[in-house]
């Protein structure tokens, strides 16, 4: 009868991406069981969110998940625009689509980078930096800041956008196969890579579908949802793009449908280039937005989310008819896909979890909320 | 209500299917802006929910979640948003529960309810009747009161 | 007179070449860092001293003021013992490293050979030694009472079983060829083409890739995998005695690179090399050059190490086992077979 071993995995662990504590139970380096400890970043922004204003509340959605603000910020501010009944005019919506889109650029070349090396590989996390970093100053042109943009507001944006940004856009954008291709080359066919991932973290298609999995681990699973084409919002009816869809949901699918959808979104991204209108950006009476006074919305209850690079990322508000919300739920890709984990390592090494964790795609500050 | 009719359906046509299906265990199904809310009777959430996984395809459970109102009876609204995947249909799920009682778990019937409904118990006190592990999900242990009740203070003073 | 001379050969012979392998193991950090960080579009060190050359010496002083904390615990004796035991091994390896032939050698006391001891068993001497140095990992990763460590330690043992027989396997074609264990012999029986990089390919193979995973280096560093296991045995281990694991560590990777040039790569032979029938030994063609070029060729393997390090994910260590036993034994037992086959004039 061997002897069980626990461990800790975390808080202070180099992969758990953040907080995330996990327990494990060893029978030498094979998990027979785990548990998980979340909340160690829990920041109660749900309670926050019902003492302030709509529009302030955009800063708070920056810091949900903090690789992919502008979505953050896209997917509230819709939500708050479809309780108001908001439309937002043509050049607008293309411009929400084009930055929702670079942002899925940013976190996937992330993804890539942190992926890499958690498997042990140091050199592929300084190439998605550096490409990443491009963005990143493009974003900063726009909003002045690198992560926290808060740059969506309710009924439009903070400010108008410089034609200099779409050159330099463009610019970015015929280069990202070629940054792709560099980064397929050091792991795609990697033997090593390949043998680290193929069969690892395997989620079924029904306990994909019944554990709420979202995002690329949904797809990888071989379940071709994806909000974009699911239920259109913005202009992604107008896009030609595809689902990126994997066959086996292990690991490497995993890794395989976020390059897809990289490349999906560089054609997404030279689409709305091509496609952008000119005239307003902000619906029509947007002054009635602006900060700092406040604005009132009317009473009901509106559940909206969008795909977001992590998944879906959904907003529930009930209103009251004041300023503030009464009540707004966030749902979080990286909760929902890190509840499933411990069905998806049973049985694994300590290294396959930390490849599954990783490829889970999590943030932590999401998760805690 | 059946998985064929689905296509040609509304969120809120499904919503007032349902009601048609379950007369008494359905309180009310209209529409709240864009919608589809369902107020199903507490005792009956479970048969529900498993009616409408099984035999109509809403299979994706993402979300549950607990709204506090203090001045109205029953106390707490617990909503369970509910779609299918292969059509644009949501649903919205509404159980009321008094202070003090439970709810059932649906733990068994999908998965994702898991930490969905402990965080719920977490944040405004509505434990689950059959969870495995009805335990608080982002608090520490020995946390006392629950924060996204109203009547959790925002700010305390520093002791 | 003659004794007292041969002791004084013999211990500044010992001194010049501990002296020098230190150093060179130092700086091999700064040369890995300045590499990588070129690979992966860095600067790499640069703030100490010209080209950031100072940073070995100012790491190593840190280190060595560094408070080294005793964890709650730990068995006191194996815990201090460890880093000792990994770094003796490697020092003692460094006995038996021929930079360079009797011929290129100083010729103030005769011509003795650039090497501190020329014994006839030289290739059983490096294969005792290095078989050691798990010994400290072990005593490391067991006595912290830390279970990452203890994993480490559990790692490392269940790799040495498995690359050690390979490891040692690869080299018995050369011997059959060579036909002795003293690396002197090895390296003249190479001359200055007949490399055993090429006569002995397979071999070559192995052998490289069981000392990337004898040193503990990517991709096969799984006892110290940093994203999985913190740092392995040594999590627990700072100041003075984490630097002990660091300079062994190093020390191995060029003792280690140094005899995959003796033995595949023609060691201090270099090109234009003619052979003296009177003193039946290799000649340089400028004199002295043997040492330069045995740097040279034992850099590139380390420079070969950085490279895998800086493009290869690790491996897991269950598939590394199934590779050692599965892959890398039957090829090396192949090539045992083929060479004798091969060679049977000589047997």
């Amino acid at each position: 009868m061997p002897r069980k071993m626990t461990i800790n995995m975390g808080p202070q662990h180099p992969s758990t991406h953040g907080v995330l504590r996990v327990i494990l139970e060893l029978e030498g380096e094979n998990v027979v069981g785990s548990d998980m400890e979340v909340g160690l970043l829990h920041r109660g922004i749900e309670k926050l969110a019902e003492s302030m204003t709509y529009q302030q509340i955009v800063t708070l959605t920056d810091r949900l998940d903090y690789v992919t603000s502008m979505t953050n910020n896209i997917t509230y501010v819709m939500a708050v625009e479809k309780l108001l009944g908001i439309e937002i005019p043509p050049r607008g919506e293309y411009i929400r689509t084009l930055i929702a889109e670079m942002q899925r650029v940013v976190n996937h070349m992330m993804f890539v980078g942190i992926y890499a090396m958690d498997l042990g590989a140091i050199t592929p996390v300084f190439q998605t930096f550096r490409d990443r970093e491009i963005i990143l100053d493009l974003f900063e042109m726009i909003s002045g800041a690198r992560l926290t943009y808060s740059f969506f507001r309710v009924g439009g944006m903070r400010e108008e956008i410089p034609q200099e940004f779409f050159d330099k856009t463009k610019d970015f954008n015929d280069k990202l196969l070629g940054m792709i291709a560099e980064y397929e080359t050091l792991l795609t066919r990697n033997r090593i890579f390949r043998a680290r991932n193929i069969g690892v973290g395997v989620v079924s298609k029904e306990y994909a579908i019944n554990c709420g999995l979202t995002g690329p681990v949904l797809r990888a699973s071989g379940v071709p949802y994806d909000l974009r084409k699911a239920k259109p919002y913005l202009m992604y009816d107008k896009m030609d793009f595809e689902i990126a869809v994997g066959d086996n949901g292990d690991c490497y699918d995993r890794y395989l449908v976020r390059i897809k959808e990289l490349k999906e979104s560089q054609k997404i991204i030279a689409q709305c280039l091509e496609q952008m209108p000119s005239g307003a950006s902000n619906c029509e009476d947007y002054k009635k937005y602006k900060i700092p006074k406040p604005f009132k919305v009317p009473a009901g209850e509106v559940y909206f989310s969008t795909e977001c690079p992590k998944g879906e990322l959904g907003f529930y508000i009930i209103s009251d008819g004041t300023k503030s919300p009464y009540r707004i739920k966030i749902n979080s890709p990286s909760y929902i896909n890190t509840a499933a984990l411990s069905g998806m390592i049973e049985g694994a090494l300590i290294a396959d979890v930390v490849a599954t964790i990783a490829s889970l795609d999590i943030v932590l500050g999401e998760l805690d909320k | 209500m059946k998985k064929e009719n689905l296509k040609n359906m509304n969120d809120i046509g499904a919503a007032e299917a349902l009601k048609k299906h379950f007369p008494s265990a359905v309180e009310s199904a209209e529409l709240v802006n864009h919608e589809a809310v369902v107020y199903v009777r507490k005792d009956d959430i479970k048969k529900v929910l498993a009616y409408l996984k099984e035999k109509v395809g809403f299979e994706y459970l993402f979300s549950i979640t607990g709204v506090d109102y203090p001045d109205r009876t029953p106390r707490f609204d617990i909503v369970y948003h509910l779609k299918t995947l292969e059509h644009p249909l949501q649903l919205t799920i509404k159980v009321k529960v008094e202070e003090g009682t439970d709810v059932d778990s649906v733990y068994d019937i999908f998965k994702s309810a898991n930490w969905c409904e402990r965080e719920a118990y977490d944040m405004v006190g509505v434990p689950f009747k059959g969870h495995p592990n009805m335990t608080r999900l982002f608090m520490w242990e020995g946390f006392e009161g629950y924060p996204l009740r109203k009547d959790f203070p925002l700010y305390t003073e520093d002791k | 007179m003659e004794v007292i001379l041969g002791i004084a050969i013999i211990l500044i012979k010992i001194l010049t070449i501990f002296g020098v392998t230190m150093f060179i193991a130092g700086w091999t950090t700064w040369v890995e860092r300045k590499i990588i960080g070129d690979m992966q579009f860095r600067v790499g060190v640069e703030r100490t001293g010209p080209y950031g050359l100072m940073q070995p010496m100012a790491d190593g002083l840190k280190l060595f003021f560094k408070e080294s904390i005793v964890p709650d615990g730990c068995d006191r004796v194996t815990y201090e013992l460890a880093p000792v035991l990994a770094l003796v091994p490697a020092i003692m390896s460094i006995a038996i490293v021929p930079f360079a032939g009797s011929a290129d050698s100083f010729k103030i006391f005769g011509q003795t050979p650039f090497i501190a001891a020329n014994i006839n068993i030289g290739i059983l001497f490096l294969f005792a030694w290095s078989s050691l140095s798990p010994y400290g990992m072990i005593f490391a990763g067991w006595s912290s009472n830390n279970k990452y460590s203890l994993l480490g330690a559990l790692r490392s043992a269940a790799l040495v079983i498995s690359y050690e027989i390979p490891f040692g396997f690869s080299i018995i074609g050369i011997l059959m060829i060579v036909g002795s264990l003293n690396l002197i012999d090895i390296v003249n029986a190479q001359g200055s083409y007949h490399w055993f990089i090429y006569r002995q390919p397979v071999a070559a193979l192995v052998f490289f890739i069981s000392i990337v995973a004898e040193t503990n280096r990517p991709p096969f560093d799984l006892s110290e995998a940093e994203s999985e296991l913190v740092a392995g045995y040594f999590t627990e281990y700072a100041g003075m005695r984490f630097s002990l694991f660091f300079l062994g560590e190093y020390i191995m990777l060029f003792v280690i690179s140094s005899m995959f040039t003796v033995f595949f790569l023609g060691g201090w032979h270099g090109p234009f090399i003619s052979y003296d029938v009177v003193n039946n030994t290799w000649v340089q063609a400028i004199p002295g050059i043997g040492i330069l070029w045995f740097v040279i060729k034992s850099y590139f393997i380390v420079f070969v190490y950085m490279w895998l390090r800086a493009s290869l994910p690790r491996i897991r260590y269950d598939q590394m086992m199934s590779f050692c036993w599965k892959v890398l034994l039957p090829l090396s037992i192949l090539n045992i077979f083929t060479t004798a086959l091969l060679n049977l004039d000589k047997l």
